[in-house]
């Protein structure tokens, strides 16, 4: 019976093919869009967790942070961390593996007659193992570079193109904010991210960075740290607030001056912000499944009405009200379902599409539960729309439904 | 019950209300049909034949009295009930064929064997069987409006027949046919008469009423003639 309906369903679908298009637009538009949308920002956060993954997940970053939610707030002194911070942390916390401060900003880098605007990071030498990212030739900061306050620096490969270094600027010297600064070394590539170089960076002893750019720099000094338990993660980050807040002197009712994120946490965000995101989307397609089934059911209705003489015949030869509602029910359910199925494939090209669009898009990815959510969605759309008008053709008189011209 | 009694209608009323207005479609008619028997029904637009063909197929069921199918009271029957005796015990051909029109003469005439759950290679050889008998094998995968009228009909028999039913029911079957077509259709009739079949004719015309063996007449929903032709 249910490959006569089937069939039966196929059979009227392909008498009104245009008709059966349109119906299933709005499914097909629907589940394209979401399809497409989730494979975008999916692909997007599996690069992101990707790349935090190479960084090693037993990394703590501590920052100075104050959420500001009043104008008081704001006219304070902005929190700032300090070495002395540092040093207490690395001493009285056991489980730190390597800990290191680093301090952010941004320089202009030049050459002959030739400039670069760069990000600046004054560096511990520990950073190469804390942050898995290493030196590919010459040699990276080390503590003497540090203690005499070294005018040198290792490069991003970005910044060696762009100033035009040649294969190897070992041993040159730049211009870091008209400070002369000899290049000891140049960075491993590390490619780029939505189309946004991560090779663009100038790295400079840790101290020096202090003497060029001023005091001023102090509220952009962070706390890096590795730990050498990962299960002792949480622990340890208990550790360093109650640390701080006591260094800090917060009291007991107001927040914290700083922010500890573990790599845990930076993904968690993520992965918050995508199922906003993706709750959103969802939101939409809802709606617009909604307004496509609306479609199914009524064009399902003046189907049932155009069938009314074939509905009386059918119980006229033993049709139960049974096999009439499923053969209309089928029907509807074939064409939402047929509608989430081009609207998958549809997806899919375009996401592959626009991710190929965008330059330096990490790529689509589509979640397996995506597709099964789609299909099932739809389906459901089907039998939902389908539902109404089917009961009324399974509850048309014989008599009346024969008599129909 | 007697056994040798096909269809037995006891005082078997219809009527609808209109209002406060009664109307008697079918007034207390009391009728017996043997099984092989050939009854024509006759009577003016109005009389209520078609109601009373309504209620013989289980299309419609009797305000008052009692019906008896094979000595079964069908008078009152769910859907399902209804259905499966529409399906298996009764054969309806209708004026205007009644053809399903997306389907092919095939497909139309393997409809109630489709209902009555036949396996698909049995439905083959049935239908194959029925339209080879009605003698328009060879049209079987055309569509009911590439048929003419005289084949459209012969396929209605055929889907009519395919379930082998106690009782065929057909209601003006020759209404819409040229003469000659007419005279062809009559013959299919006596044949499948003539093969035992039980067969209940509505029509109008009296050519037709006296070709069979028997014709009630009625008028204002009474019988109020009985010939034997």
């Amino acid at each position: 019976m249910i490959i006569e309906n089937v069939k039966l369903a196929l059979r009227s679908i392909r008498a009104n093919k245009l008709r059966s298009f349109l119906t299933t637009l709005g499914i097909i538009i629907g589940v394209a869009s979401v399809i497409t949308i989730i494979s975008l920002v999916q692909g997007i956060f599996n690069t992101i967790k990707v790349q935090q993954e190479q960084m090693g997940t037993n990394i703590i970053t501590i920052q100075p942070y104050r959420a500001t939610t009043n104008f008081i707030e704001l006219l304070k002194e902005p929190p700032e961390l300090t070495m002395e911070d540092a040093f207490v942390l690395k001493k009285q916390i056991e489980e730190v593996e390597n800990l290191a401060p680093i301090v952010f900003s941004s320089c202009n880098a030049s050459s002959k007659k030739l400039n670069h605007s760069s990000s600046l990071y004054g560096v511990y030498p520990l950073y190469q193992d804390i942050n898995g990212q290493y030196v590919e030739t010459g040699r990276f900061i080390n503590y003497l570079d540090l203690k005499h306050r070294r005018k040198v620096c290792v490069l991003g490969r970005e910044v060696v193109d762009n100033l035009k270094l040649g294969n190897n600027p070992v041993g040159k010297y730049i211009l870091v904010d008209n400070v002369p600064v000899k290049v000891i070394g140049v960075m491993e590539k590390k490619g780029s991210f939505f189309g946004r170089s991560m090779d663009d960076y100038v790295f400079m002893p840790f101290t020096t960075v202090i003497d060029i750019k001023g005091k001023d720099l102090k509220k952009h000094i962070y706390i890096q740290l590795t730990i050498s338990n990962l299960t002792k993660i949480n622990q340890v980050k208990e550790q360093i607030i109650k640390i701080l807040r006591t260094r800090h002197k917060i009291k007991e009712n107001e927040d914290d001056d700083f922010k500890v994120q573990t790599q845990e946490d930076i993904l968690e965000s993520f992965e918050k912000t995508t199922s906003v995101i993706t709750l959103i989307v969802a939101g939409i397609v809802g709606i617009s499944l909604i307004v496509g089934g609306i479609g199914i059911m009524n064009i399902m209705l003046v189907s049932v009405t155009e069938r009314t003489k074939e509905i009386g015949i059918r119980k006229a030869v033993g049709a139960t009200k049974k096999n009439i509602l499923y053969q209309f029910l089928v029907e509807s359910v074939i064409l939402s379902l047929t509608g989430g199925v081009i609207g998958i494939v549809l997806g899919f090209v375009l996401g592959f599409l626009i991710s190929k669009l965008i330059p330096n898009f990490p790529g689509m990815y589509v979640p397996f539960g995506g597709i099964v959510l789609a299909f099932l969605f739809s389906s459901l759309v089907g039998v939902i729309f389908g539902v109404f008008p089917a009961y009324k053709a399974a509850q048309l008189n014989p008599i009346d439904a024969l008599r129909y011209e | 019950m007697n056994d040798n009694i096909l269809i037995k209608l006891d005082k078997v009323s219809k009527i609808y209300k209109m209002g406060e207005v009664e109307l008697k479609a079918v007034d207390r008619i009391s009728l017996r049909i043997k099984p092989g028997e050939f009854l024509g029904i006759m009577g003016a637009s109005g009389s209520g034949k078609s109601t009373l063909m309504n209620i013989l197929g289980i299309l419609d069921s009797p305000t008052e009295g009692k019906y008896f199918l094979k000595g079964r009271d069908v008078s009152s029957l769910n859907d399902v009930e209804a259905s499966v005796i529409r399906n298996k015990e009764i054969g309806f051909v209708f004026q205007t064929f009644n053809l399903i029109k997306g389907l092919t003469a095939f497909e139309n005439v393997e409809t109630p064997l489709i209902y009555a759950g036949i396996p698909k290679k049995r439905r083959r050889e049935i239908v194959e069987y029925y339209l080879e008998k009605m003698g328009i094998a060879d049209r079987m995968n055309h569509k009911p409006n590439q048929l003419s009228g005289g084949q459209r009909q012969r396929v209605a028999i055929a889907r009519a027949l395919v379930n082998n039913p106690s009782i065929l029911l057909a209601d003006e079957p020759t209404g819409n046919l040229d003469s000659k077509t007419t005279a062809e259709i009559m013959e299919l009739f006596h044949q499948i008469h003539q093969e035992g079949k039980t067969i209940v004719l509505v029509t109008h015309e009296h050519d037709i009423g006296r070709e069979t063996e028997k014709t009630i007449v009625l008028r204002d929903g009474k019988i109020i003639e009985e010939i034997i032709n």
